[in-house]
């Protein structure tokens, strides 16, 4: 598997996580999310592919939406976790633990410390 | 929703057109959430930008990714990464189910018969506060059916009570709304069953 295909699978299915952490504080905006995500090296290749998966979490519940006017230029779709999107957010956190320290513990079997 | 001024810049609104053509294989809420979106990202990232400044546009259009990759992310998206393997599912599944989605369920089969009519809508309240639920599972929970168990309860226990014979005449005389045996049956079959799949729907949902 090419170096970009694997970390296009490592992406898929957390990268939702990623923006549900973005919200737990506040409600954002999608252009603030999507800046945030891709400050951080590797986590976003394409910024346009954030919207669709903000889309799929409004119509999952997991996020609510609403209007809210801007300083500069026309309304804002701002993003709020919701009840369930916390209860998913909590629960991913300790999947992705136990997960993250699974794999760590092969990798680093054979490894000199 | 539009900001005339960046989204007419050639380079943006060149994007734009390819961004609506490429849409157009999306459902038509989704399409214009997502184009939505792209222009009111636009909006803020090239507030920074002078729009006369290609190298500048281009940079932000091409951070943003092809309009085909990003209707490709929308399409592929669905059904939800719940399903795409990883640690997600084993998250999900098996959740325990909250006390208020037990009460709803239960009272939404039988409150009516226990408290009756207003029992159900105990269950009805339940069943609409509670987040585990989309409103599509709402609906379906409130319409199969009004009251529970208590309408086809009262059918299925009183069905004689809709013919009568006249003593004086010798005749059969059957109040209206009584439905022929052979069709009665398979009616107050589907009466019983229908509440008990929706139950069991419910509690599907309520677990993911």
């Amino acid at each position: 598997m090419e170096p970009r295909g694997l970390a296009t699978q490592l992406r898929r299915g957390t990268v939702e996580y990623c923006v549900l952490a973005l919200l737990r504080d506040r409600e954002r905006y999608g252009f603030e999310l999507v800046h945030e995500l891709s400050a951080v090296d590797g986590m976003v290749t394409s910024e346009g592919t954030i919207y669709p998966l903000l889309s799929r979490l409004r119509r999952e519940e997991l996020v609510s939406t609403s209007w809210q006017e801007s300083d500069s230029g026309p309304p804002r779709r701002y993003y709020r976790l919701t009840r369930s999107g916390q209860r998913a957010l909590d629960e991913f956190s300790d999947e992705w633990a136990r997960f993250r320290d699974a794999v760590d513990h092969f990798l680093s079997i054979g490894r000199p410390r | 929703m539009t900001m005339p001024d960046t989204h007419r810049q050639p380079l943006v609104a060149d994007y734009l057109d390819r961004l609506d053509e490429a849409a157009l294989r999306l459902p038509p809420d989704q399409r214009s959430e997502l184009i939505d979106g792209i222009r009111e990202h636009l909006d803020s990232a090239l507030a920074g930008v002078d729009s006369t400044n290609e190298a500048q546009v281009r940079a932000v259009l091409d951070r943003l990714g092809a309009p085909d990759e990003i209707v490709a992310a929308a399409v592929e998206g669905e059904p939800p990464a719940w399903a795409a393997p990883g640690p997600a599912p084993a998250a999900q599944a098996g959740s325990a189910l909250g006390v208020r989605e037990i009460f709803a369920v239960i009272l939404l089969l039988i409150g009516g018969i226990i408290l009756p009519v207003l029992g159900w809508f105990i269950g009805l309240v339940l069943l609409w506060s509670s987040d585990r639920w989309t409103n599509r599972d709402k609906i379906i929970g409130t319409f199969v059916w009004p009251g529970g168990y208590l309408l086809p309860v009262s059918l299925g226990l009183f069905p004689a009570q809709m013919c009568t014979t006249d003593p004086g005449t010798g005749a059969e005389s059957c109040s209206g709304g009584g439905l022929p045996a052979w069709l009665g049956a398979p009616v107050l079959v589907v009466l019983f069953l229908a509440p008990l799949a929706v139950a069991g729907y419910l509690i599907t949902r309520a677990r993911r």
